[in-house]
């Protein structure tokens, strides 16, 4: 009589290949949507790259989340941050989200370690206890999953177009984000709520401090402060200015000849993380008065290109002064994403006599 | 021997014929999820009752363990269902994968088969894709076992008993039939005002959605896309030829038709539940004020029993005044 073993062989479809595929997938829509070289393009690469060190490298918890009080206080904080996403609308995405998401990458950094990520560890490199472990904390989060995301989705789904509306927008803004933290990272929550206190030196030596370590723990230290360091940037390194003007062609109006000009001026703020502000546009001049021909309208004033920052205009306007001059201000505060409470604040201006003097640029 | 006997007593490698019924549920899940840009033509009950059915037979087959309690399971069999549950929470995160690819797929689909859509109505998923969500959430962790069983023998205790749940095929499509039939309609309505990503010049556009929906959707649904421009004289729509033109504009700017802006016909996914006739009229009254009316019939039902009927009403002025939109 052949006996089946009830122990897999390595199954075709495991939570690394789909974490992976999802990666490669998302990871294409955002490198699709970012600029080659521009700063959260790399530090998007940099991140991936510090998840491939970090993963490759033994963890053991150590004595605060060897504790079982110290590693639930750690599944609640997380669930608090996946439950804040799930009601986060874009804007406030946006805003505070990225934040939150970075405080919920080292939640579940952290996670990771307290449970030596015995959730997605090969079967060979763990025992039959920690295999048990696993699996039933896989079953408890499968209840979780299935009754906060079925029941959630069908009651909203159903109940009121005001519910189906709610369900949409959560997951246009931070919803997705509960999600995949749900599906990627309930069963190492549930290990660590479950565990007991761990005893030391029972499961495996101390981790060993060997120059991969050293290396994951450099990258990960770096890409948690890098972000903050570049968002304080924005209050501190002073704003760059290009600018340049060029001739265009004349023509004639009802007053006589128009001579024309084109402006451009850039504004950067922030280093890495922060906004340019642009104003393009022609301008011209008769002797009788200065005039837009276009690039000076309130719809002109937009950030040309915002990283982890909001930029927000607070000003728009163009006046006609009695002189005949030509007056256009564009005014807005840029506020970092991650540190909300720094902010700077831009203003470009043109400034054209009825003569075509540059009073003013930018 | 029951099923959690078979269970306790693997002792074959050959496969399970059950793994016939795990095809044909993960068949079924495929064309639920399958976010093409197809219709299932009024159709979908019949998926959902068979889903259904496939899921009670795995069920059966499984002795439904993995809805069992620990207590009333012996350590092997704990083992082997706490280890589908592992298996069963990967495959969630790949049919969720699977999903999100086939949606993709499906978009560019669409834009290749059927030209630039209209900017539907925002409003939530859509039912195939709420079913597909829950099916494979309550099936997984059954599904894996079924599929880890081995060779089967014919169980022998209380069979009528054990196929008691088959009633819920019978109970799910009664509930439908009432909804259907009972169930108030749902309406969603999304006025962009104005309409950043169309203009015109020497004219306001603002762009109006309206969807009606039959049993939250599982019974069909109507729905509006209007592109509507006023110009101070005339409130008008733009994209659908068939609608009145207006007087104060050259006729040839609204001779072609861009379904992208302005259609008066469901979406595929509208009529996976129900077939869906409707038909828009409009009118531009002497004071320029634009009356778009659709009238519609959602027939979930074959022979347009219990059909229900349905109506939006767009009231816009000369102005651009909002009067009516239900």
């Amino acid at each position: 009589m052949t006996t089946r073993s009830l122990r897999p062989s390595r199954p075709l479809i495991t939570i690394e290949r789909v974490v992976a595929a999802l990666v490669v997938l998302i990871g294409f829509g955002l490198l699709a949507s970012l600029q080659v070289f521009d700063a959260a393009f790399l530090y998007l690469l940099f991140v991936l790259a510090t998840a491939f060190v970090v993963r490759s490298v033994d963890v053991e918890p150590g004595a605060w989340l060897g504790l079982r009080l110290v590693r639930r206080a750690l599944v609640v904080v997380i669930a608090l941050i996946t439950l804040d996403f799930l009601t986060m609308r874009t804007t406030d995405f946006i805003n505070v989200g990225i934040a939150l998401l970075v405080l919920l990458a080292l939640g579940d950094l952290a996670l990771g370690r307290a449970t030596r990520r015995i959730a997605t560890a090969d079967a060979d490199r763990i025992d039959e206890r920690q295999e048990a472990l696993r699996n039933r904390a896989h079953r408890i989060a499968y209840a979780i999953l299935a009754i906060s995301v079925g029941l959630v989705l069908l009651i909203a789904d159903v109940a009121t177009p005001g519910t189906r509306r709610w369900l949409a927008d959560s997951l246009g803004g931070g919803g997705v984000v509960s999600l995949i933290q749900l599906l990627f990272f309930s069963p190492a929550m549930v290990i660590a709520w479950i565990e007991p206190d761990r005893i030391a030196d029972v499961d495996g030596s101390r981790m060993r401090r060997n120059l991969r370590a050293r290396i994951a723990y450099g990258m990960v230290t770096f890409a948690v402060v890098m972000p903050v360091l570049m968002s304080l940037s924005l209050a501190v390194a002073p704003s760059r200015v290009s600018a340049f003007t060029r001739p265009e062609p004349d023509f004639v109006t009802p007053n006589g000849t128009a001579h024309c000009s084109y402006f451009d001026a850039r504004t950067q703020a922030g280093i890495g993380f922060g906004a340019t502000t642009r104003i393009t546009a022609v301008a011209c001049w008769d002797g009788r008065s200065a005039f837009e021909e276009w690039g000076l309208n309130s719809s002109d004033c937009y950030p040309y290109r915002a990283e982890f920052v909001t930029a927000t205009t607070i000003e728009c306007r163009r006046t006609m002064e009695f002189d005949g001059s030509l007056h256009f201000t564009y005014r807005t505060v840029v506020r970092s994403a991650i540190l909300p409470f720094v902010s700077r604040e831009v203003v470009m201006t043109l400034n054209l006599t009825k003569d075509g003097k540059v009073v003013q640029f930018p | 021997m029951s099923a959690q006997q078979r269970v306790a007593n693997a002792a074959s490698t050959r496969p399970s014929t059950t793994r016939v019924f795990v095809f044909l549920v993960a068949l079924g899940w495929l064309v639920v999820a399958a976010q093409f840009p197809y219709s299932l033509q009024g159709a979908g009950i019949l998926i959902v009752l068979a889903l259904i059915a496939l899921s009670v037979v795995l069920g059966v087959r499984t002795g439904w363990l993995a809805f069992q309690s620990t207590s009333r399971l012996d350590e092997r069999q704990a083992t082997l269902r706490d280890r589908a549950y592992r298996i069963g929470f990967r495959l969630v995160g790949a049919g969720v994968l699977v999903m999100f690819v086939l949606y993709i797929v499906g978009v560019i689909l669409q834009a290749i088969m059927l030209g630039p859509q209209s900017q539907a109505t925002s409003d939530g998923f859509s039912a195939r894709t709420v079913l597909a969500i829950l099916e494979l959430l309550a099936i997984a962790p059954t599904a894996v076992i079924a599929w880890l069983l081995p060779s089967d023998s014919e169980p022998a205790n209380g069979p009528a008993t054990r196929w008691l749940p088959l009633m819920a095929v019978p109970i799910v499509a009664l509930a439908w039939i009432i909804a259907v039939l009972a169930a108030p309609l749902q309406t969603t309505v999304l006025a962009t005002v104005p309409d950043n990503s169309f203009t015109m010049s020497a004219a306001k556009c603002g762009h109006f959605g309206a969807v009606k929906r039959v049993a939250s959707g599982f019974g069909g649904a109507a729905r509006l896309e209007a592109e509507v421009c006023w110009n101070g004289q005339q409130a008008f729509t733009y994209g659908d030829p068939s609608l009145p033109r207006p007087t104060s504009l050259p006729s040839e700017e609204f001779s072609r038709p861009l379904p992208g802006l302005t259609i008066c016909a469901p979406l595929a996914t509208d009529t996976d539940f129900g077939n869906v006739v409707e038909r828009c009229t409009g009118q531009i009254d002497a004071d320029g004020t634009l009356h778009l009316a659709l009238r519609g019939q959602v027939s979930p039902l074959p022979g347009s029993v219990g059909a229900r009927e349905v109506q939006i009403q767009l009231v816009v002025t000369r102005d651009g005044k909002l009067l009516a939109f239900n």
